[in-house]
């Protein structure tokens, strides 16, 4: 941590700290991956925060510590917006290893969207607003929030695209997690007992791995170890079940992260010992907003 | 990404934790052994691996602790014995728990009112003292500021704060009449008084003390802490 943070930060008593700094500390915008909008478009959008070098926010869910980083869109009637989906996060490990799943710099939460066809009658530009939150940290924490909205013109059927920001999205889609299957070879095995499940991942080709799991009421993680070899790698999750109902399984739902030579992705699993081998890993389907 | 150097994980902020909720130690080795079509000869590096080492458990004894409160005096947990118990970790640099002790938030009177019940309520820092939220001076400002009249209890080495699992500010604990560990986790589903979505507040630690008051199971032993 920056010695100049810490000091910056004890020079002030807590009672005092101004209560507008979370939201200083993190600014956000609203972008489209187009500049125009034609009717039955499909089209993404991207809430931007760019968070204050040394602070970090969270993930969807925060690990031990934090609360989870959330956008709120709105959007014209009629346009469906899916959910955000975050970038694959980094573990953050504190002393007394209090483990959180944060971002830092700048991250883009992709939506899925798409327009109406036709268009209501009498609307010629779309307004979209997003509302975020997140507790903002390094030594100290800030509650924080932002608004920011955008205003597409729409293009009439059968007008070229308009495509916007195609590095921008590029770039984001390629840091959000993929789906299961595109790991090529990678298995997934559930061992011991059902209180205390351990899931083994075993990717070919990598060097590293890094299971951020979702929240779940049922199935916490409590502790992974994780095993490079020449060929592979292997992750093992243990975890704690707790059934809430007779016939319950274990069920990870979370992110793998992956390094190999060509560079580091993430993919989504969702496995349980009923389906190891056929974790889901499908994009969010949209709905309406 | 490079392990953070700071002492404890947010000394004011609210995220501290003092305490190791974890212990490098132990994923069973079996886990591993034989697990993929990789033989054990071509390990190339040492195995990554921690578990948590938490000895708070609920539906056991909790564990007993002895600290100094903010006045220098000693506070044991058996000084409670045969009452029903709330700990709180707190810490005054919280913003969670500024909000909560703030007017309206969930603590400005929970503390009270349950000590007219006869419930013990013991809040617990654990702060290195050299760190704001550890130094006595702010923790006793800000409990005269918001009219906190509660056993402040210093644990500077984090010791009971690892022996208990505590990982947030506020995190909650609730202890029944015979000792036993009933409650861990949230005080309620409302960080920063805001419930998501359109749900009410659900107060955990009210809950769990209904249930123990009605004699029954602790319907909601278990929740994420926040903070």
């Amino acid at each position: 941590m920056p010695a100049l943070l810490l000091l910056a930060a004890t020079a002030l008593p807590a009672q005092i700290l101004p209560d507008d700094r979370g939201d200083r500390l993190v600014k956000v915008e609203l972008l489209a991956d187009r500049a125009a909008i034609r009717p039955g478009e499909s089209f993404s959008l991207g809430v931007r925060l760019r968070i204050e070098p040394k602070w970090h926010i969270y993930w969807e869910h925060h690990g031990d510590s934090g609360i989870p980083t959330r956008a709120e869109l709105e959007s014209p009637p009629g346009f469906e917006v899916g959910p955000p989906r975050f970038p694959g996060p980094e573990r953050d490990v504190a002393e007394g290893d209090i483990v959180s799943y944060i971002h830092h710099g700048e991250i883009v939460l992709v939506l899925d969207a798409k327009a109406p066809d036709p268009i209501p009658p009498g609307l010629e530009r779309a307004s979209f607003a997003v509302d975020a939150s997140w507790l903002v940290c390094t030594e100290a924490c800030f509650a924080g929030s932002g608004h920011a909205e955008l205003e597409l013109p729409i293009a009439a059927a059968g007008s070229a695209p308009a495509p916007a920001n195609a590095k921008l999205f590029t770039e984001a889609r390629a840091r959000l997690p993929k789906p299961w299957a595109e790991l090529r070879g990678a298995t997934i095995e559930w061992r011991g007992d059902a209180r205390a499940p351990i899931a083994v991942f075993t990717v070919p080709g990598a060097s590293d791995l890094e299971l951020f799991p979702l929240a779940s009421e049922s199935t916490t993680l409590v502790g992974r170890a994780i095993e490079p070899m020449k060929s592979a790698c292997r992750l093992a999750a243990t975890l704690r079940f707790k059934s809430s109902a007779p016939g319950d399984a274990p069920r990870l739902e979370g992110v793998l992260r992956v390094r190999q030579e060509q560079g580091e992705a993430f993919y989504r699993l969702d496995t349980s010992p009923n389906r190891p081998a056929d974790p889901a890993g499908s994009n969010p389907t949209p709905k309406g907003s | 990404m490079k392990r953070a150097s700071r002492v404890f994980a947010h000394p004011f902020g609210g995220l501290w934790v003092a305490g190791a909720a974890f212990a490098l130690f132990s994923v069973p080795a079996w886990a591993l052994q034989d697990a993929g079509q990789e033989k054990k000869e071509d390990k190339k590096e040492e195995v990554k691996k921690e578990e948590k080492a938490v000895k708070a458990e609920i539906g056991k004894p909790a564990p007993p602790f002895e600290l100094k409160d903010v006045d220098g005096k000693t506070v044991k947990l058996a000084d409670s014995k045969g009452k029903t118990v709330v700990i709180e970790w707190f810490n005054p640099s919280c913003p969670f728990c500024v909000q909560a002790y703030s007017e309206g938030g969930a603590l400005k009177k929970l503390p009270e009112e349950l000590k007219a019940k006869g419930i013990v309520w013991l809040s617990v820092v654990s702060e290195k003292p050299q760190n704001p939220g550890g130094k006595v001076e702010n923790i006793k400002t800000f409990m005269e500021k918001n009219g906190l009249a509660v056993s402040m209890l210093l644990d500077p080495d984090g010791k009971v704060g690892k022996t208990y699992g505590a990982k947030t500010t506020p995190h909650m604990f609730v202890i029944d009449a015979k000792g036993t560990l009933v409650y861990q986790g949230a005080l309620d589903n409302a960080p920063f008084g805001k419930v998501e979505g359109d749900g009410e507040r659900i107060g955990y630690v009210e809950a769990a003390l209904a249930d123990l008051e009605a004699k029954r199971k602790v319907e909601r032993a278990e929740t994420k802490s926040y903070g």
